[in-house]
């Protein structure tokens, strides 16, 4: 135990320990609700970083950056003025299912969110390493760093990522960190000692090139979009040499200058593995730490490494790979599709028997790492833990992969920390109105398996949950709590007025003898073959939401049925401390699943694995008995 | 918002009368779809019973019953609710319920009715803890009598179609959530081949539940022929063959005589039309219609002619019969000889007086039932009302499915359809998750951006 030298003079309401893009957000999120907040990290140098692919979005994780910058959220205005290409994914799909991504410069990136938290009031940041969490009564009240440094809050939230005792395989060799060219934390043993369970998980990450040594004639290459699709519905307040909700100065790599979002787009590259490529890795995998036992970790199968791909689909002739630019001042590319942990040696041989990277030089190597998580059925539905009063868990210490699934979880644990410090209700997302909630309900009710990725799949209300309506179904209700305030809540309550006006209109307006909002469903009619005098009346935004709206109605109304006929179970809360062996007729099975998981609502106890109908019967008529 | 749900009341098995219960919002609409009061004039009025007939959706006549109309919360449940009492046999009830449940009901969970009651204050406090008994028991036996029907053929077939859906929907999934993938956009040809096949299956097993329904009603044999030909007889003789009677339904229904007999292990309701000729005279009396209907609905029909008479005789005395569908010629009293009209003409020869041709006849009823129809063999299998009321949803999705595919609709709207139809299929063999879905598009393709 390391003694205690120093006991810092501030007392804070949150402490974040961890400044990934769960740390920040957590940060940023306590701070805006006026509480004061200090984010500790190993180093500074590495405040939102990258440490695997330079890009943000995607399916299901571009909504959730939506609904991220729709409750104020940091990711989506930096990614804006940060990106170096952008592009809007599923474009030939529904509504619902598109999605923006966009490659980040990744040194602007991380600065650009360092200097706005330092821009931010009530925020502090101190670089140290957390030995020990300071408890009392299962509550905590601070952390010691390992200088023996203590600082003391009402509130604690994890968001260590990859570093507790983090364990790196490059081949046979491995030594430990969280990333390479960093140390590790031991938080873990501190968090084992008060009761929280601990399992591993095993990620990965591909070798990066020097991008002057690739051969980008024998590649496809793949442009961003123009115009570039946008992560903030604030996007446009980037403006050259103030990008920041703060009011600083902080740097812009890109810039909105009416009507025109400007971004100096980068390629990225595209080719691919082949036959020899495979033979290579074939030949070579008993020096696979994955393949030859020496990991133990359960990693993604949506990330597979290559030796994976390789095996698992033996048959495929080629693999895609993608070569992507890690920022503007930089030739450094990632190497999208071969994520290994194969040694150096193989790494190199392989990587040059593809096309295009026949002289390549790589300048970091690929590696595994194994790390630490917490199951998150240990939390509630606020991310605080069920056992330590306030002390809450963010991003992949809760099983979680991606920087958007951190984000996001950073963004509720740091407000719900804040609204508990301050005695108000607690903030939680419900999976029909954001993929936020979706995700946070799926963490806690059902755990994990593998690092927990969103898909858009994973949304039971997904054609309702679109990343142009993130606004209108977040920002205002997130607003009741301090949440969001200012510019962003204006601008979301004039744009549902104006969309509830244009509804209206669509719906009593006549246009070529059909109502409008009929006239959009017979195919072919779109928003471009109304008439301008119309068209003029709400913004382009606006009337497409309206398209789609009246286009999908049949599909919209099921889906929203759905919600109505869950809403009884839903609204149904579950007493706090409900012990359900006293429950007579419910299964012994049931009892210690729901003991276990602790369910806030009947509706989330539905969705414990392994509960039937019939427990849900038995539960309802219990609680409606224990009311009487 | 609760939705509507159906059950039968009474208790299982035979019964002159069975009662029917429907509550919920919309259990008063879905009565006035089913239900055409005999006086057009009724009006609808709580507490007043009705008389008038239960119509499938193809507004064919299931039965005459009586109905009643509760308003919550006076009600048992607390909610709207409607009673219908119909006449008992399991066929009868069967098919009320199967209508009810087809226009929009859904079959009541064990206890749910009680449930209900008790979360609607119909029940004092002390009645919780039975409701909640009542549910876990009822669950246990629920399950018990779904898994012994789901043992073996039918079970692995609908496991079979709800991996195929699960197939179908993580192509369509990774399709929509992997477009950076290798993923074959082309592929809606082939998906829609795909999806003919299974709704072809799934098509099939709804009709074997008709088939299922003969094992489970019996084979319905209904005798038929002129009077005096032996017609009762017969019936006697049948029952005589096996002591192995499945249930001792004398169930009257007016005008026709009804027994269960098991042949040769297949259950089988015989019907004697024998009130037919008391009116044949009035051809469109109440029993006339109601012997054409039991003949239009019989699976076979036994026609029993005197042959010590001349045909041309018996020919004259009209008798209710129909001879498109399956049946077989009974010759009786062939112990007193065969009159020479019949010569050539294809029938079985028996002696209800002294027993003779009984057991040959007894094969060729177990055999029309087994051996013509050959697909009925190969499938024994049974599917109560929930099965099939699943099988017909998950049909309907699969087909909207197919017209939206090409009709070109984008996919998530499309999977909306697939997951509603994979939820049906899971109502029965339990249903496909989240990870399910995620673990089938992870081994059929190569993902990994």
């Amino acid at each position: 135990m390391i003694l205690s030298n120093f006991i810092y003079p501030k007392k804070y309401h949150v402490l974040v320990i961890g400044a990934g893009h769960a740390g920040v957000e957590a940060g940023m999120a306590a701070a805006r609700m006026g509480c004061d907040v200090a984010i500790i990290t190993q180093n500074l140098d590495t405040i939102g970083q990258m440490s695997c692919n330079p890009a943000i979005g995607g399916l299901g994780k571009g909504h959730m950056v939506r609904e991220i910058d729709a409750l104020g959220g940091l990711m989506g205005l930096n990614t804006d003025a940060t990106g170096i290409q952008f592009r809007m994914l599923n474009a030939s799909k529904g509504p619902s299912v598109r999605a923006p991504r966009a490659q980040c410069d990744k040194k602007a990136y991380q600065f650009r969110i360092k200097f706005e938290l330092e821009c931010q009031d009530g925020l502090d940041l101190h670089q140290g390493n957390v030995a020990n969490l300071l408890i009392k009564n299962d509550v905590v009240y601070g952390i010691r760093t390992n200088l023996g440094v203590e600082y003391h809050t009402k509130s604690i939230i994890i968001s260590s990522g990859t570093f507790m005792r983090g364990l790196m395989h490059v081949g046979k060799q491995n030594q430990a960190g969280g990333r390479m060219g960093d140390g590790i934390s031991t938080l873990s043993d501190s968090l084992r000692d008060l009761g929280i369970e601990i399992e591993r998980f095993k990620t990965g990450t591909p070798c990066r090139l020097n991008g002057r040594s690739i051969n980008t004639d024998l590649c496809e290459r793949q442009d961003g979009d123009e115009p570039p699709p946008k992560f903030s519905f604030l996007a446009d307040t980037i403006v050259k040499d103030n990008g920041s909700l703060s009011g600083s100065n902080t740097f812009t790599l890109n810039n909105w200058s009416d009507p025109m979002f400007h971004v100096e787009q980068l390629p990225c590259w595209i080719t691919y593995t082949n036959g020899s490529t495979h033979d290579l890795i074939r030949s070579n995998l008993d020096q696979s730490p994955m393949h030859s036992g020496i990991i133990e970790g359960v990693g993604p199968r949506y990330c597979p490494s290559i030796e994976d791909k390789v095996v698992r689909f033996a048959d495929r002739e080629r693999h895609q790979v993608f070569l992507e630019p890690e920022g503007r001042q930089t030739n450094e590319y990632y190497v999208n599709g071969v994520s290994t942990s194969l040694p150096y040696s193989i790494q190199y041989e392989f990587i040059r028997s593809i096309k295009g990277l026949e002289n390549a030089e790589i300048i970091r190597p690929g590696y595994a790492v194994e790390y630490d998580f917490c199951p998150p059925t240990q939390l509630q539905p606020t991310l605080e833990t069920k056992i330590i009063g306030g002390l809450y868990f963010a991003g992949q210490i809760n099983g979680t992969s991606g920087y958007e699934e951190a984000a996001a979880q950073g963004l509720l644990a740091g407000a719900n920390a804040a609204l508990k410090c301050q005695c108000k209700e607690p903030l939680i997302l419900s999976r029909s109105k954001s993929y936020i909630g979706v995700m946070i309900d799926d963490l806690v009710t059902r755990g994990v398996t593998e690092p927990y990725r969103m898909f858009t799949s994973r949304a039971e209300y997904r054609l309702l949950l679109r990343q142009d309506n993130a606004d209108l179904r977040l920002t205002e209700w997130a607003s009741n709590c301090g949440l969001v305030k200012g510019e962003r809540l204006k601008r979301a309550k004039q744009k549902k007025e104006d969309y509830n006006v244009a509804l209206d209109l669509a719906h009593k307006k006549n246009h070529e003898g059909l109502k409008i909002n009929v006239w959009f469903r017979k195919p072919g009619n779109e928003l471009s073959k109304l008439p301008g005098d119309l068209l003029s009346l709400f913004s382009s935004e606006v009337w497409g939401l309206v398209e789609i709206e009246c286009k999908n109605a049949g599909y919209i109304a099921r889906q929203e049925q759905m919600i109505a006929r869950a809403e009884n179970m839903e609204g149904a809360s579950i007493p706090d401390g409900l012990d359900y062996n006293l429950i007579n007729g419910l299964k012994k099975e049931a009892v210690i699943r729901l003991n276990k998981i602790k369910p806030k609502t009947l509706g989330q106890a539905s969705r414990v694995s392994g509960i039937t109908p019939a427990d849900i019967a038995v539960l309802t008529i219990w609680i409606s008995k224990s009311k009487l | 918002m609760e939705d509507t749900i159906v059950a039968i009341a009474s208790p299982p098995g035979q019964g002159a009368v069975a009662i029917l219960r429907v509550s919920g919002s919309e259990s008063i609409p879905i009565a006035k779809r089913v239900f055409r009061p005999k006086n057009s004039q009724s009006k609808w009025l709580p507490r007043v019973l009705l008389l008038g007939t239960i119509v499938n959706s193809d507004d064919e006549t299931i039965d005459q019953v009586l109905l009643s109309v509760f308003m919550g919360p006076a009600s048992y449940t607390g909610e709207n609710l409607v009673e219908i009492t119909c006449h008992g046999g399991m066929f009868v009830t069967q098919a009320v319920l199967d209508t009810i449940i087809s226009t929009g009901a859904r079959l009541a969970d064990p206890g749910e009715f009680s449930k209900r009651s008790f979360l609607n204050g119909k029940m004092d406090l002390t009645q919780a803890e039975a409701v909640m008994d009542l549910i876990s028991a009822r669950t246990a036996l629920a399950l018990r009598a779904a898994n012994s029907q789901l043992e073996g053929r039918l079970g692995n077939r609908i496991s079979e179609l709800k991996q195929s859906l699960l197939a179908i929907l993580a192509h369509v999934e990774a399709y929509i959530d992997f477009p950076e993938e290798d993923i074959d956009p082309d592929a809606n040809e082939s998906i829609i081949q795909k999806l003919i096949i299974l709704s072809e299956s799934v098509g099939n097993l709804i009709k074997t539940a008709e088939q299922g329904r003969i094992l489970r009603e019996g084979l319905h044999v209904v005798i038929s022929g002129p009077p005096n030909a032996g017609k009762s007889s017969l019936l006697n003789s049948l029952l005589g063959y096996e002591r192995a009677i499945v249930s001792d339904l004398a169930g009257t229904t007016r005008d026709t005589i009804e027994e269960m007999i098991n042949l040769k292990g297949i259950p089988v309701r015989l019907t004697d039309t024998a009130g037919i000729r008391e009116v044949e005279e009035l051809i469109e009396s109440e029993g006339v219609l109601r012997a054409k209907r039991e003949l239009k609905r019989a699976d076979l029909i036994l026609t029993v002619v005197d042959a010590t008479i001349d045909k041309k005789e018996n020919e004259k005395i009209k008798s209710v019969s129909s001879d498109e569908l399956n049946h077989i010629k009974v010759f009786n009293k062939a112990d007193l000889g065969i009159h020479n009209s019949y010569k050539g003409e294809e029938g079985v020869q028996i002696s209800c007086l002294e027993g003779t041709g009984i057991e040959l006849l007894v094969g060729l009823i177990v055999e029309s039932c087994l051996g013509e129809n050959d697909h009925f063999a190969k499938n024994l299998i049974a599917v109560n009302s929930r099965h099939r009321a699943c099988l017909e949803s998950a049909h309907s999705n699969v087909n909207n499915a197919i017209n939206a595919f090409k009709e070109g609709v984008e996919p998530e709207f499309i999977s909306v359809d697939l997951r509603e139809a994979l939820d049906s299929v899971g109502e029965i063999v339990g249903k496909a998750d989240v990870e399910d879905l995620l673990g089938e598009i992870f081994s059929s393709f190569c993902i990994g951006k």
